[in-house]
């Protein structure tokens, strides 16, 4: 999620109108915004300029600036209609992509912002649409990182290649002095914390300016000497890279018109590839608007909505569309989409672009005209029935969980490791698999209820994951029952009962049989037993062992049963 | 009892009230009665009764209970035999039992010793006692008895006397008592003082009356046993009254688990609007989870931080891989579609199931596969399902949780039928007020939250999130005829909010409290009706070693 703090003022600023608070924020979430948590940034109400917290939802790209968002609730509120013209000059200027550049990060968009009214203010508001642009759609820099440079220190045309780490040799930002390729990644502080993305990489991407000077090392650092940006320039070079060039353009697209209503002025600049790539040999940027064609039928069916075409024309502005044309005879609607739209994959997006201008509370539900007949698996139904055996019995049912550590499934129950899921790299600590048996887990819940009042009856009626070759994904979801009674008196005979019971009732015909003293260690020699349905085992049933009493911290005698419904059921 | 129902009490029939209470004395109440208006201290009413202080203690907070009297601790000072001081009040003590050997003619200390049956030491001590005392006198070597020591041989001394006293407060000894006291407690285990805590109690208004009155002679019957009723014999007698309001504890009962209960409300609203259930693996692939659902494989979700990846490859369905691949590559009608890239590595990669809708899309390849069969296919869906995320563990955020998620699948369903719908399941938990605002999922187009209003908090919360089916996510499944509506909501914060447990360790896990599962209320439907009781999270905590031996707060 990206959020976006906004003062109204400045919202109000580019709004263009003093809009309250709650005006912002009831228009925001009529578009789908959440204004989250604390509205104001001290909690002062009565101040007169609240900071606002906004989340912007992730497919509004061309939201997270204060300017962006200040352009939808302009458009949402009616005060502009028109979608803007965004007037791009041509520079003339070249950015050469060199062949070696498909080593590293393969593609790069570019272009000029002029005329900047380059105040302190300005430069941290670019800054900040930087890096929320790197947080979101750049995926942590990685999808696209943006570089801005100022044109005075530069001379044209530009390269892009990539090349040994040893010879990209320059003096990065907040940086002391010159480092290379590979001193950047191991001491920079934003090399540190980027390394990653260039780390497998024999080449680094770099841009040089024509007398061979560095720009940058994208997505790292620019050179402190031809890319720092300071509130004397005016003229800027501004350039995108990454792997997807659709993606890239999408980026420029959103961050020059983002500029542009600021009050720059922009150029296109032509990016020049060794070969062919999505959009031919050379990319230049296009701000203009792109069409988009929708059947109103369609858009009033999947809303719900029965609206003419009258209406659409109203409702279209209020989400940045303006209507080309409309058929009146097929109902297809030639929508204007303003370039820096990419939240625009399908007719479905612009049909919910006309329910948010419609409002999605003005909407009136309906049932749906679907008739079903209900119920629950036949599974289900047998669980059910033998989870409510159990509880009619006085036993307490619990819900452990089945993510758990091996100390506890096998060290303390004095196992052998058998197959099981792993789990690594979890944020809770301990955890390093899925259960494979449900018994240790309640003996955990017996030892934190220690001090509870006896006896303690109590089942679990659950999931362990299974290893089974037959499935697409090489495990499965067994149920096992697990029952146990913890009590000074508690014996064999007590959860035998407990089992039998629950088997007879269901009509399941088992046979309970002595195994082997080295089987089920856990349990008490001679006072232990497989439980067998059709010749197969499905379970154990027995006294719990002293000493595994101890591992778990319990002094009070423990007999248990633990059965695979999966393999009963069958 | 409050004031206001005192007075209630008295306004009644006051009589048949007291007759009511007499007839519901218990045997040791009605052993105490006869003293209630005498005695005022329990220890006092122990030794006059002959009960033992427990019994005489319960006794008085039967009638405390009823009114009767009112009860206050008092701190005193008791002096109490100790072991030698228990065998002189049978014996007498070592210098009479001396001076008497010596008055029968015993004038040795030898024959002190063996006429007195004293030890060596204890006639030594007595002798000098004796002479002090002017009792004996010694001439010749011969132990002879005064007229002084005669004259004491008639009267017990004073020691013996305080001896006999005991167990008494030491508040209530004389002065001369108090230095007897202070030379007894010189010598070896005779006496000793011990700080306890008594009970005084004084009548209450009514208690006064109450105590004026006469008990029936014959105690009423106890209890009835199949004896009396075979011989008949409790005809004629009454029973004794019982307090019939008192609190007794909470049967020992089995219950479901509250999250298990939510969900089965959940599964039962979903039935009963014609839902059939589904089923699907915790073990998934990526396939299922997210690149069927048109989630970019490079999407945060996705990222370590979230998801349990596992070890090992899933098999998956090549023939909807390649469909899967190709909406992620090239979509379905812009030329400026995500063109995001696609790994078959990464879609083979095996993770714990992080939501529901894996299963979802399991069961639209069913679907999609019936249809092509000629199958109708129009029909609705549920599940609730264990979801996984790799969260540390607290109050408020699980690793595995529950999501119930519903779809319905129809010709020309629109946004406004799923809000119809989720209007309808709401109203079945018992939530009227609701909001729809627009939000974003990567697959539904529209994308819905409904909110509802909560008026004991005054608040606005989201609980479902729904949305319309993209083509894109129906199409590889062949389903793109179809419009499929869905929704889902955390079930696990359902059963937080229809059992009233807030933090979601005492509601799930091996940290649930016993007492909380046998004694918390029974679950409604309701959840914005339900108040959070006073559960067992709000107990003082214990402190556990949790599974890693750090120290939790649980």
């Amino acid at each position: 999620m990206v959020y976006v703090y906004a003062k109204l003022s400045d919202l109000n600023r580019y709004i263009g109108k003093d809009l309250t608070l709650d005006e912002v924020k009831d228009t925001l979430a009529d578009m789908g915004m959440d204004t989250k948590g604390e509205t104001y940034e001290d909690s002062d109400k009565s101040q007169t300029n609240p900071e606002i917290k906004i989340e912007i939802t992730s497919e509004k790209v061309d939201m997270v600036s204060i300017v962006g968002i200040a352009r939808a609730i302009r458009f949402y509120r009616g005060i502009q209609t028109e979608i803007p013209k965004y007037n791009l000059g041509k520079s003339g200027m070249k950015l050469i992509v060199k062949d070696t550049a498909k080593k590293s990060r393969p593609k790069t968009v570019a272009a000029l912002v002029k005329d900047v009214p380059m105040t302190e203010e300005f430069l941290n508001e670019m800054i900040e649409v930087q890096e929320k642009i790197h947080d979101s759609f750049g995926r942590g820099r990685k999808k696209a990182a943006i570089g801005i440079y100022p044109m005075d220190e530069i001379e044209f045309p530009i390269t892009y290649g990539a090349e040994d780490p040893k010879d990209i040799l320059f003096q990065p930002l907040e940086a002391e002095s010159e480092m290379d390729g590979h001193q950047i990644l191991e001491q920079h502080d934003t090399g540190k914390k980027f390394a990653h993305l260039l780390k497998d990489m024999a080449l680094y991407p770099v841009f040089r300016d024509n007398k061979g000077k560095v720009l940058s090392m994208p997505p790292i650092i620019n050179s402190i000497e031809t890319g720092r940006v300071t509130s004397e320039h005016k003229d800027l070079f501004i350039e995108c890279s990454g792997f997807n060039i659709t993606h890239l353009d999408n980026v420029m697209k959103v961050l020059i018109t983002t500029f542009m209503d600021m009050g720059c002025k922009a150029e296109s600049l032509e990016v020049e590839y060794p070969e062919d790539n999505n959009q031919g040999k050379t990319y230049e940027l296009n701000l203009e608007s792109y069409e988009e064609t929708v059947n109103l039928d369609y858009i009033n069916s999947l809303i719900g909505i029965n609206i003419d075409t009258e209406k659409v024309k109203e409702l279209a502005s209020k989400v940045m569309f303006n209507i080309k044309s409309i058929n009146e005879e097929t109902k297809d609607i030639v929508f204007e989409v303003p370039c820096y739209r990419c939240d625009i994959w399908h007719d479905s997006d612009v049909a919910d672009d006309i329910a948010r201008a419609y409002g999605y509370n003005n909407i009136v539900p309906t049932f749906p005209n679907v008739s079903s007949v209900g119920g629950t698996l036949p599974f289900s139904q047998f669980k059910e029935r033998v989870s409510d055996s159990l509880v009619k019995m006085g036993f307490l049912e619990l819900y452990t969980y089945m993510l758990t550590s091996s100390e506890i499934q096998y060290g303390k129950m004095n196992l052998e490791e058998k197959e099981h899921i792993k789990i690594t790299g979890s944020a809770e600590q301990g955890i390093n698999m899925t259960r494979t048996m449900i018994l240790p887990e309640v003996l955990t819940s017996f030892r934190i209820n220690r001090r509870n009042k006896f006896p303690q009856k109590v089942f679990e009626n659950g999931f362990t994951i299974q290893f089974d070759e037959s499935k697409d994904t090489g495990a499965k979801n067994a149920s096992h029952l697990c029952c146990a009674i913890s009590d000074p008196n508690a014996d064999f005979t007590q959860i035998k009962e407990a089992l039998d019971t629950v088997l007879k009732l269901e009509q399941v015909s088992f046979q309970v049989k002595e195994v082997r003293d080295s089987d089920y260690p856990f349990l008490i020699s001679g006072r232990k037993a497989e439980v067998m349905v059709n010749e197969k085992v499905v379970g154990f049933v027995g006294e719990l062992h002293p000493e595994i009493l101890g591992n778990f911290s319990l002094q009070v005698p423990t007999a248990v049963f633990e059965i695979d419904l999966d393999l009963i059921n069958n | 009892m409050t004031a206001d129902d005192n007075s209630n009490t008295n306004s009644n029939n006051s009589n048949q009230n007291i007759k009511n209470i007499l007839d519901s004395l218990h045997s040791l109440e009605r052993t105490v009665f006869p003293h209630l208006k005498t005695i005022s201290v329990v220890s006092e009413l122990a030794k006059k009764t002959e009960l033992k202080q427990v019994e005489t203690m319960r006794a008085i907070q039967l009638l405390e209970q009823k009114g009767v009297l009112t009860l206050s601790a008092k701190a005193k000072e008791v002096v109490e035999l100790d072991t030698n001081g228990e065998q002189y009040v049978k014996t007498g003590l070592p210098e009479t039992r001396a001076l008497k050997a010596i008055d029968a003619g015993a004038s040795t200390m030898p024959e002190v010793e063996e006429k007195a049956g004293l030890s060596k030491q204890e006639v030594g001590v007595s002798i000098g006692q004796l002479k002090s005392s002017d009792f004996i006198e010694m001439s010749h070597g011969k132990l002879t008895i005064t007229a002084v020591g005669k004259a004491a041989l008639d009267n017990p001394s004073l020691a013996e006397k305080l001896l006999m006293k005991l167990p008494c407060s030491k508040s209530d000894l004389s002065e001369t008592e108090l230095s007897t006291l202070k030379n007894l407690q010189k010598r070896k285990n005779i006496v000793k003082l011990s700080a306890i805590k008594d009970w005084e109690f004084s009548l209450t208004e009514f208690g006064n009356e109450f105590a004026s009155q006469t008990l029936s002679s014959e105690a009423p019957i106890e209890s009835l046993t199949p004896e009396m009723i075979k011989d008949g014999s409790w005809q004629g007698k009454t029973f004794r009254r019982y307090d019939v309001s008192i609190d007794v504890p909470i049967a020992s009962l089995g219950r479901r688990h509250p999250m298990v209960e939510s969900n089965n409300v959940l599964r039962d609203v979903f039935v009963e609007m014609g839902f059939k259930e589904m089923e699907g693996p915790i073990v998934e692939s990526e396939f299922w989870c997210f690149d069927a659902l048109w989630i970019p494989q490079d999407h945060p979700a996705r990222d370590d931080q979230d998801t349990f990846f596992l070890d090992g490859d899933a098999d998956v369905p090549e023939e909807y891989v390649s469909k899967v691949k190709e909406m992620h590559e090239v979509g379905i009608k812009r030329s400026h579609t995500p063109k995001d890239g696609f790994s078959n590595d990464i879609t083979k990669r095996r993770i714990l199931r992080t939501h529901s809708t894996a299963t979802t899309f399991r069961t639209l390849k069913e679907l999609g596969e019936l249809q092509k069969q000629g199958k109708d296919i129009n029909g609705k869906y549920f599940y609730c399902a264990h979801n996984f995320r790799n969260e540390a563990i607290d109050a408020t955020h699980l690793a595995e949780f529950f999501q119930a998620e519903g779809f319905i699948v129809g010709d020309d369903l629109s946004l406004g039928d799923l809000m119809g719908f989720v209007k309808e399941y709401y109203a079945k938990l018992g939530i009227d007020k609701i909001r729809f605002k627009p939000t974003f999922n990567p697959y539904t187009e529209p994308s819905m939250e409904a909110h509802y209003y909560d008026e004991k908090m005054g608040k606005w919360y989201a609980l479902i999130n729904s949305g319309v089916f993209r083509e894109e996510n129906l199409k590889p499944f062949g389903l793109e005829n179809k419009r499929i509506i869905a929704w889902g909501m955390g079930a696990t914060r359902v059963a937080s909010l229809l059992s009233g447990a807030k933090n979601l360790r005492s509601l799930t896990g091996y940290t649930c409290d016993f007492e909380w599962l046998r004694t918390r209320p029974n679950m409604t439907r309701d959840i914005v009706q339900k108040v959070p009781t006073e559960s067992a999270e709000n107990k003082p905590r214990k402190k556990f070693e949790d599974v890693t031996g750090k120290v939790e707060d649980f």
